[in-house]
């Protein structure tokens, strides 16, 4: 793990993640149902919370779930606090990305957005 | 679906520790579906067991493919394909299959099972090799070379039955059995009366999945890939089976949570998925101890009592209150999301089992 991108190869059960410091653009796309989300998600949150995220041009955080526990939730609403805390926020978009007539994941990304002050975007593909 | 279903078949599968019914559609790629369930629960077999088990099921559920794929697009005037099911009992590990045949085909299954069923192992030996050398066993449509190794690995006699449902079609049920002890010869335990009506209830009921078994996280992924194969094809019911599918995680993980240790395997976990008045449903029932049967009670009394508006509000203030919760895995999340996610109000019971334990059994409609 080096302080410029923080890389996780995808699995059965976790995302693929790819923050990186270089582009400014991260994204987490995959299935996220680890029976422990605390230990899945405790480095990335470390990631972020050491290194930050660049915002010094308008970038984007990708989030796209085929399927979601709620303790995976819990973590990332966590994460995206962090962001929010950023004073360069206002040039980064979060786009939650949710496959085409999923209501669910649709309800969680208005959820999320309702209680963070972040640029929001729901992208259905 | 009412909880008192579930629990019927709760104590109908009192004496097994794991089972499986699925009722389709069958496509190949569930093969490995179906041996990624199986394993959850033969930890403690033999090396050599586990090995006759795995190849039994790709042989038996190949079988069933094999037969739905020999009929075209809508040829079949019946509702589904048939059943593929399994159990652990105490003594064995047993497979029963229901498929559709054509008529014209049973003399010969029904001649090639009597002629196996009637040699000894080193016959069965010959026979094979008699035949893999003459390749006088048609490979597609029908049973051949896959029989006569099935009879050779189990050791046991193929049990089977055929019940002729119109002048073109019948229905073949299958039993294969495994001895739990290699050296066992005794005549296999006859389960095909039983699956018949076993079979004939769930289809009465639509219920499509069935399992009773140890919920490991690796057992979810494969229930929902199941899922998702069974609905792939009814767009009206995409959303429906999404919403199913994010809350089947949410049960699925409790239950293995939840698991009592101390408990026989008897008493595993058990669940069921169906559809009901166009509605898909989702049952699950666990055992849980007197202290557990109280909390959730209070927990579910309350979130019931809830309006909707008031549930995403608890939501929403119970996801801000976890970052500060010690333990970040139990934040009561979970059990809120499966109250909000239902078309009509989950309905749940509890069951005693013995003087401590109460099966908790959970319904809901989506």
């Amino acid at each position: 793990m080096n302080s410029d991108q923080l890389y996780i190869a995808a699995t059965d059960e976790t995302p693929e993640v790819n923050f990186s410091l270089l582009t400014g653009n991260s994204f987490m796309v995959g299935r996220s149902l680890p029976e422990n989300a605390h230990e899945f998600y405790r480095p990335i949150i470390h990631w972020v919370n050491t290194n930050g995220i660049r915002i010094d041009k308008p970038s984007e955080l990708e989030l796209r779930f085929d399927y979601f526990n709620s303790s995976s939730g819990r973590f990332l609403f966590e994460l995206l606090s962090i962001l929010e805390r950023n004073p360069k926020k206002g040039l980064m978009t979060v786009i939650w990305a949710v496959e085409s007539g999923d209501e669910l994941m649709i309800e969680k990304g208005k959820e999320l957005m309702s209680l963070l002050d972040l640029n929001f975007e729901i992208r259905e593909v | 679906m009412h909880p008192d279903t579930l629990k019927y078949y709760y104590d109908r599968w009192d004496t097994l520790n794991s089972c499986f019914a699925y009722r389709g559609p069958f496509q190949d790629k569930l093969t490995n579906t179906i041996l990624d369930i199986s394993e959850q629960s033969r930890d403690h077999q033999q090396p050599g067991l586990s090995r006759k088990v795995s190849f039994m099921l790709v042989e038996c559920f190949q079988n069933i493919l094999k037969h739905s794929e020999s009929f075209g697009e809508g040829e079949l005037p019946f509702d589904d394909d048939g059943m593929f099911s399994f159990k652990y009992t105490d003594s064995s590990f047993v497979i029963n299959s229901i498929n559709i045949l054509r008529n014209k085909d049973v003399p010969n299954l029904v001649s090639l099972i009597e002629q196996v069923n009637a040699l000894d192992e080193k016959q069965l030996k010959k026979f094979y090799l008699e035949h893999l050398e003459n390749n006088s066993l048609s490979a597609k449509g029908g049973a051949g070379l896959g029989l006569i190794e099935l009879s050779r690995k189990s050791g046991q006699k193929i049990l089977y039955k055929i019940f002729e449902l119109d002048k073109t079609y019948s229905q073949f049920h299958q039993q294969i059995t495994l001895s739990h002890h290699v050296k066992d010869s005794i005549e296999p335990v006859h389960f095909i009366v039983d699956s018949d009506e076993y079979y004939n209830l769930i289809r009465k009921e639509n219920i499509f999945l069935q399992y009773k078994g140890d919920f490991t996280q690796k057992s979810i992924l494969p229930i929902l890939e199941m899922t998702e194969l069974r609905y792939k094809e009814e767009k009206e019911e995409k959303s429906k089976a999404l919403k199913a599918k994010h809350v089947l995680i949410e049960i699925l993980q409790n239950m293995g949570k939840a698991r009592n240790f101390a408990l026989s395997p008897l008493h595993n976990p058990i669940l069921i998925l169906g559809q009901d008045d166009h509605h898909l449903y989702v049952s699950a029932g666990n055992v849980v101890s007197l202290s557990e049967k109280m909390l959730l009670e209070e927990k579910l009394e309350y979130l019931l009592s809830l309006e909707e508006e008031e549930l995403a509000q608890l939501h929403r203030t119970t996801i801000r209150a976890s970052l500060r919760f010690e333990n970040k895995d139990r934040t009561g999340l979970g059990l809120i999301e499966v109250v909000r996610s239902g078309t009509e109000k989950v309905k749940y019971q509890f069951y005693p089992i013995n003087d401590n334990n109460f099966l908790f059994a959970l319904c809901i409609k989506f």
